[in-house]
């Protein structure tokens, strides 16, 4: 299936939104992570946790979601398929893998947003609070996105298997119709560079 | 007038061999290997967290 023109800008205008969203929300919550591990003030500490758990699930979480919706309605909708290119395939990989660590760490950052709103605030609950575990989840987050970023905007070329046999039968189609006289003309899916062109010759 | 359609034709789909490109394997063991090693360490060094 195939979207309209209109349409698939509406989805791209969308899935780029959400997506740099979500970049731009994991480099805001980079300067909250900082405060976290360098701070040894519990209030300042404990304020920092609360506003990174209502980043989290109010803006890091559907931006993550929303990209990965539309990334999937995107190549669906398009000659691009979801299993035809290795960039697209890597890149709902990637973003599967980064969504499934993202919402485990999300279970356990509420946590913390717990004890840090508990009035009953010890010295061991402020060690459970600077957990590095932030920085390691929020750098790796950063660098799976930029990969992805990478894979989006230079779409390597290179077939899978299956998009490889697509590719075929529609190149042996028009020159059965051919052979037999039904049709006058040829087409052929370019799939250099960016999105598949079908051409006419 | 049908040999020389025949000889225009591009080739059987079984003719071209498929190549899965360097890159992919490349790349696709970088990912696994980071994935599976965050799995690992997930499950044991950082099992409490």
């Amino acid at each position: 299936m195939t979207m309209s023109p209109r349409l698939r800008k509406f989805m791209l205008a969308v899935h780029l939104t959400s997506a740099v969203g979500w970049i731009g929300a994991a480099t805001t919550y980079l300067t909250l992570v900082v405060v976290v591990l360098t701070n040894e003030d519990a209030r300042t500490v404990r304020d920092a946790i609360g506003v990174m758990a209502l980043i989290d699930w109010y803006v890091i979480i559907p931006m993550a979601i929303a990209a990965f919706i539309t990334g999937l309605v995107l190549s669906l909708g398009t000659q691009w398929g979801l299993f035809r290119h290795y960039w697209v395939l890597f890149s709902l990989l990637l973003t599967v893998f980064g969504i499934f660590v993202l919402v485990e760490y999300s279970l356990t950052l509420r946590e913390m947003a717990a004890v840090a709103a508990n009035p009953t605030f010890s010295s061991s609950d402020l060690d459970f609070l600077k957990d590095p575990g932030h920085a390691v989840h929020n750098i790796g987050g950063l660098g799976l996105l930029l990969v992805v970023t990478v894979l989006n905007v230079y779409k390597p070329r290179g077939l899978t298997r299956y998009g490889w046999r697509k590719q075929q039968a529609a190149r042996a189609a028009p020159a059965e119709q051919r052979l037999h006289g039904t049709a006058q003309s040829s087409q052929f899916f370019d799939t250099r560079g960016g999105s598949p062109q079908k051409i006419t010759s | 007038m049908a040999d020389d359609m025949r000889r225009q034709d591009p080739p059987a789909p079984d003719s071209i061999p498929y190549a899965t490109p360097l890159w992919v394997k490349v790349f696709g063991t970088i990912v696994s290997v980071v994935i599976l090693l965050f799995i690992i360490l997930r499950f044991t060094v950082f099992a409490d967290h």
